[in-house]
């Protein structure tokens, strides 16, 4: 099983995660009614669509309009546009709408569905998962009014072989050749040569056949990546595609300067019959690059001129801003709310720290409520009791040792525990980088595990480095936060890497260092199950039995609270835990 | 007689009474001199109290002829020459008396009507030629500037008014050297340059305050003979200021001298520098050397320093310095100012007798003159 | 004066040959082959991107041939692996798959056009209430204006900028944020875009002005040849503007110089405080995009700029000051 595109993925949303943190600039505080909140955001939970769900058109949002621009603020820029190469949550957002593939999520209401995009459904096999086949729908067509054929797809993924590009998701590439290494065995249409038929045959110029070489169930939400879209050859211009890709959406870029702007105009040959999920409401998305956090918020809570028809992709609320949301009831009606895929943990070194008792009494000591009060309370997600994210198929809640403890930990209970194991006076590390959050998140942590009986240490790593000093083996850290946000949301994506003994290396993604033979079995063994439905229970089983052994603390399932101005409508969170841009319109 | 009220600063005279004597119609001492000044006071209020810069001084300038007016730096001759064009600090200022230019009187007179009557009828030279010319504007554009202003000219007339006035004060290719900034300049040429700018409007009368102190003797000399021929020329009325007796020999027909903002002796150039009757008149000439004489004769200086003019010692302003205060019985030199007398134009303001001062003059002065 | 100026030019190169060299040289050799690659690579680079970076860039090469190759690209144009970077190439950037100076090239205009107002506004504004209070100083016009000037001249641009914002934008509605539009396009929406900045630039700088004017024609007042004016006749308004002003005029445009300097080279806090696109954004872009190559390119241009602001300002001298003028 590869997880090069794991690896990625991980990191990038490390990165965009540690940048949020540094762009905020609350004193940290939250107010004192957080300690009884109770946990507000909703869940949605994925299912796998029919034909009948995959056909266009996309059922219309109440009260929607046509006409009008709508403005979309980012902190960064998109560094990558490329469908095949963008792998972050605001990446991958813009792309999908830009750039179609075989399948995509369609998000209504709680229930998100996986449907077929260009092709009728989400895919059919005959052999338990190892053959892939997708028909095409009709009156598929790209930006230049040209049609879209099935020998499009396969270049658009001949082309994602490129061994530079594999910055985006891999998946694909890995399970055609059965190999990490996919470019040794297949270098990418730069190099002259097709993948041959054996891999994936075009019949026809509505049917493409994918050939794998092992069966694999979660087949159908790998196509809803990039890697699936189409590309005709005549119009590849390689680097250039990444910063403005050949439209199959029903919207194409008119301007994109890197860092600056990007503009998206309709295409008009996008037929809406022909989709299932996107509308054409605004005329116009007109996206504003280098926005700070701090601005973003203060501009769209002001709203003024253009700005009220105007949203956030995707930045979560600071600390600051979180206590407005919570005392301004009119703001409140335009924040998003709800869980996106991330959830969010604190992971132990189980290769210095490996006594479960002393890892049972961390968790229990542990202060979650005062640490989440640094990033804005129960604005920033709620509590997490399991591994997988409640997006994930088949999420369900078990009894876990958080069950009864108070919401900031039992610190005389940890005691107790630890003097039982005799390892009162336990020295923990704890590895903070330099951003405002988990500086001040350190503070709790540090004393109420002292207080347990623990003799704590702080080590403060740069941003940069983060996670290439937790992911050594012989990383000086003992408790460190990671946050994780899965592919696609099955377990398939979550355990596979994070906790396989196997990923136990230097730069590995089981950054927990957790190993369990019995496990890494399990792991193998449901991978082999293609009923994809019979498959997630048994991950949710699998994530109860991992935490039997506290490898990490699980801390909360991050909650998206993205505003957006007083004229936009349908605003609402995506897959990917942004502002979903398929059924935006403007009031 | 007004006159005979000329140095008696003790005599209050309100503010009341200068404007009476402003309004009058008629002079009451009847002088019709071309600028006439009365008992001018030039008061300047400063942090540490009033400076009486000038105190009750008297002259008059007749038409094509030269006042020099003499005395240490600080003896309130320049201020004096200022408060004629009235470009003193008006704010920190409080001027008594009478300045009558031509039958009108100055020192009332409306800042605007000033103006058209500075540099085109009174005109004025200053001690250092470098720094009293724009180091930005050609010496052509500043002389045109005037011209322009007083007569309106256009630029092209202006422009060629000056190469002629260059040419007048002497200075070789006027046409060229018009175009050249002051820096070009050497420094006898910038006072020619000033001279020309000057003189440019035809002044009645020319102010000129240490003309040639900045420069050397050869260039002085130069100067000077330009400024007397001018005068024969254009008939102008000079005031020459200048704290070099040598100088005053050379150029003026009647000399002031003065001494803490008084004037202490006046009179033709011969009386003054023949026949000196104040010891302050005294000590300056035999502080000055004679090339002609006997160079073994030492110079002997005014001993002391000037005084204050916050608080100018009592009685005559002179008697720290003097010598011969204790010649005159009593203690009337410390208590008691001594006033101008005037006889056709001669004056001194000194307590000693007539007899005494041809004594001491002669006995004890003239030896040192040589 | 023409030699003078061949002077000054060929300092200004040689200059900037310098300044690119010690750059070149810090950005490219004294922190190593391996992170000179990764900082160029941009933010989420594989190692197999890597390895086409490190390619392209040539860094096997010894360093000397590589600055060649940077300065002669600048002039002649050059192949970057095999993208083309013409005239005037300032190399690749490989996080925004774009030509250097083509970036550059986009966010330089709003750059200009920020300082270009600003200045316009801030050195009118500064200078007349300057020569208003060296005229009436010591009145009650001389205390407001230096009052004012001490008063807006202390408040940095990240807490006017948002302030203002606040204000003019949010609650009063009486302008647009900030945007930059471009001045061919429509030039009222140029400057209706950029109003708030320019003033905001302006109440921070002008200060500066005001002080600086009164205090240097103060001291001009008290020369000998502005008594010499007066006693040629002329009236105070010519000998403020036309003699005393002409006098103050040098050190102002010492001060302009180094703030135009500033102003070209992208202020990267006020491009930030009101989200403008231009050269001071691009640096901090390059930074936390790691893109060393983009980072090289605003160094070069920001140094050639606040060089040529240094020049004019010397050749300003020359016209102000004739003393200058060396025969």
């Amino acid at each position: 099983m590869t997880s090069t595109g794991k690896r990625r993925f991980v990191a990038l949303f490390a990165v965009g995660a540690l940048a949020a943190s540094a762009s905020a600039c609350s004193s940290g505080g939250g107010d004192k009614k957080d300690n009884t909140a109770k946990p507000s955001a909703k869940t949605a939970s994925v299912v796998i669509g029919t034909a009948a769900d995959s056909k266009g058109p996309a059922a219309e949002v109440p009260g929607a309009k046509k006409g009008g621009v709508a403005g979309v603020l980012n902190r960064t820029g998109f560094s990558h546009l490329d469908p095949g190469r963008a792998y972050v949550s605001n990446l991958m957002t813009v792309s999908e709408l830009i750039s179609r593939r075989l399948t995509t999520y369609k998000r209504e209401g709680d229930k998100t569905t996986l449907v077929g995009d260009l092709a009728t459904d989400t895919g059919t096999t005959t052999d338990g998962g190892k053959t892939w086949k997708y028909t095409l729908k009709d009156n598929l067509k790209y930006e230049d009014g040209t049609p879209i054929v099935a020998a499009d797809v396969k270049y658009g993924v001949e082309r994602m072989f490129n061994k530079a590009w594999n910055e985006g998701p891999v998946w694909i590439q890995g399970w055609l050749t059965g190999s990490d290494k996919y470019w040794e065995a297949y270098p990418g249409p730069y190099e002259g040569a097709e993948l041959p038929n054996d891999k994936i045959e075009v019949p026809d110029a509505k049917t493409i056949i994918f050939h794998l070489a092992s069966p694999q169930g979660d087949f159908p939400f790998a196509a809803a990546m990039g890697t699936t879209a189409p590309m005709p050859k005549s119009k590849d211009t390689k680097e250039q595609i990444d910063t403005k890709p050949f439209a199959s959406g029903p919207y194409k870029i008119t301007t994109h300067e890197p860092d600056k702007q990007l503009i998206l105009d309709k295409n008009p040959n996008w037929d809406p019959a022909s989709d299932s999920v996107r509308h054409q409401y605004v005329d116009q998305f007109k996206f504003e690059m280098g926005i700070p956090g701090a601005t973003q918020f203060q501009r769209l809570t002001a709203a003024a001129g253009s700005d009220a028809a105007a949203f956030t992709l995707n930045e979560r609320p600071d600390a600051n801003f979180a206590q407005q949301i919570a005392t301004d009831p009119a703001l409140k009606n335009r924040v998003t709310d709800g869980i996106g895929p991330y959830a969010n943990r604190f992971d132990i070194n189980n290769l210095r720290i490996t006594d479960v008792n002393v890892r049972k009494a961390m968790a229990i000591a542990f202060p979650r409520q005062s640490a989440r009060l640094a990033e804005g309370g129960p604005t920033a997600g709620d509590f997490s009791t399991t591994i997988a994210s409640p997006t994930q198929l088949g999420y369900a809640p078990y009894k876990s040792l958080f069950d009864g403890l108070p919401p900031d930990g039992d610190q005389a209970k940890a005691k107790q525990m630890l003097e039982a194991a005799g390892k009162v006076g336990q020295k923990v590390v704890l590895c903070i980088n330099t951003t405002k959050v988990q500086q001040e998140r350190a503070l709790p942590i540090m004393d109420m595990l002292g207080k347990a009986g623990f003799q704590m240490e702080r080590k403060e790593i740069s941003d940069k480095e983060y996670y290439d000093v937790i992911g050594k083996l012989d990383t000086p850290c003992d408790l460190y936060w990671a946050g994780w946000g899965a592919d696609w949301p099955t377990g398939s994506t979550v355990y596979t890497p994070v906790y396989d003994s196997r990923q136990v290396l230097d730069n590995g993604q089981n950054y927990a260092k957790y190993k369990n033979p019995a496990v890494d079995a399990e792991i193998d063994r449901i991978l082999k199950i293609t009923d994809t439905n019979a498959q997630a229970v048994e991950w949710m089983k699998l994530d109860e039995k991992i935490m039997q052994d506290v490898p990490s603390i699980p801390y909360i399932y991050q909650r998206h609270r993205l505003v957006y101005g007083p004229q936009i409508g349908g605003a609402a969170l995506n897959s990917k835990g942004a502002i979903d841009l398929n059924n935006i319109f403007i009031k | 007689m007004a006159a005979s009220t000329d140095t008696t600063a003790d005599q209050p005279t309100g503010k009341a009474e200068t404007a009476k004597k402003a309004g009058a119609p008629a002079r009451s001492d009847g002088s019709d001199a071309f600028l006439s000044v009365r008992d001018l006071r030039v008061h300047f209020s400063t942090d540490d109290g009033v400076v009486k810069a000038v105190d009750g001084l008297s002259f008059d300038v007749e038409k094509g002829r030269t006042l020099g007016i003499v005395g240490e730096s600080g003896s309130g001759k320049s201020v004096s020459s200022l408060t004629i064009l009235g470009l003193h600090n008006r704010e920190k200022t409080k001027i008594e008396g009478e300045i009558r230019f031509d039958g009108r009187e100055l020192i009332t007179m409306p800042e605007r009507k000033l103006r058209d009557l500075r540099g085109r009828r009174i005109s004025m030279i200053f001690q250092d030629p470098l720094t009293a010319l724009s180091p930005f504007y050609t010496v052509g554009e500043q002389i045109a500037e005037s011209y322009r202003r007083h007569l309106g000219a256009n630029r092209s007339d202006a422009h060629a008014r000056a190469i002629e006035m260059l040419d007048r004060v002497g200075i070789p290719n006027p046409k060229t050297r018009v175009n050249d900034y002051p820096h070009h300049f050497s420094g006898g040429m910038r006072q020619r340059a000033m001279i020309a700018m000057s003189l440019v409007c035809d002044p009645d009368l020319l102010i000129a305050d240490e003309p040639t102190t900045a420069l050397d003797v050869t260039v002085q000399a130069q100067i000077l003979d330009l400024l007397r021929d001018l005068q024969d020329e254009f008939g102008t009325a000079i005031l020459f200021i200048t704290h070099d007796l040598g100088v005053i020999a050379q150029m003026a027909h009647d000399v002031l001298v003065m001494y803490a903002g008084r004037s202490v002796e006046k009179g033709t150039v011969r009386e003054v520098l023949k026949n000196p009757r104040h010891p302050y008149t005294w000590g300056l000439l035999s502080s000055m050397p004679n090339l002609s004489g006997d160079v073994d004769v030492p110079l002997r200086p005014v001993r002391g320093t000037p005084p204050s003019l916050l608080a100018p010692p009592p009685g005559c302003p002179f008697h720290p310095r003097c010598d011969y205060a204790d010649v005159v019985g009593g203690e009337r030199c410390r208590t008691e100012p001594p006033l101008l007398a005037l006889s056709e134009g001669r004056g001194t303001a000194c307590h000693l007798s007539a007899e005494d001062k041809q004594r001491i003059f002669i006995d004890d002065v003239r030896p040192l003159l040589g | 004066m023409l030699r003078f100026l061949v002077r000054r030019l060929l300092g200004v190169a040689a200059i900037l040959l310098v300044v690119s060299l010690i750059t070149f040289y810090l950005f490219f050799a004294a922190s190593g082959e391996d992170s000179v690659v990764r900082l160029s690579c941009g933010k989420n680079c594989t190692p197999e991107m890597r390895e086409t970076v490190r390619h392209n860039l040539g860094l096997t090469k010894p360093l000397l041939e590589q600055y060649w190759i940077f300065i002669s690209g600048i002039f002649a144009g050059r192949n970057i692996g095999e993208k083309t970077c013409n005239f005037p190439c300032l190399g690749y950037s490989f996080a925004n798959n774009q030509n250097v100076s083509h970036t550059v090239a986009d966010r330089f205009p709003t750059t200009v056009s920020l300082a270009i107002g600003a200045v316009v506004l801030f050195m009118t504004l500064g200078i007349g209430l300057g020569i208003l209070a060296a005229m009436r100083r010591g009145k009650k016009t001389d205390k407001v204006a230096t009052g004012f000037a001490l008063l807006s001249g202390s408040a940095p641009i990240y807490v006017l900028g948002p302030l203002f914002i606040y204000l003019f934008v949010q609650q009063l509605g009486w302008m647009d944020r900030p945007q930059y539009h471009q001045f061919t396009d429509d030039p009222f929406q140029w400057a209706s875009g950029l109003l708030l900045p320019w003033i905001c630039l302006m109440t921070i700088h002008m200060a500066m002005y005001v002080r600086l004017t009164r205090s240097t024609m103060v001291d001009v007042l008290s020369e000998d040849y502005v008594r010499t004016l007066k006693a040629k006749g002329l009236s105070g308004r010519s000998v403020y503007i036309k003699h005393a002003f002409r006098g103050a005029l040098s050190p102002i445009v010492t001060v302009l110089g180094v703030d135009i300097g500033v102003l070209m080279s992208g202020t990267i806090i006020t491009e930030s405080t009101f989200s403008l696109h231009g050269i001071g954004m691009l640096a901090v872009t390059s930074v936390t995009d790691s893109d060393l190559p983009m980072m090289m390119g605003v160094v070069v241009i920001a140094a050639s700029f606040t060089m040529l602001a240094n020049l004019v300002v010397d050749l300003l001298y020359a016209v102000i000051d004739p003393r200058v003028r060396l025969s």
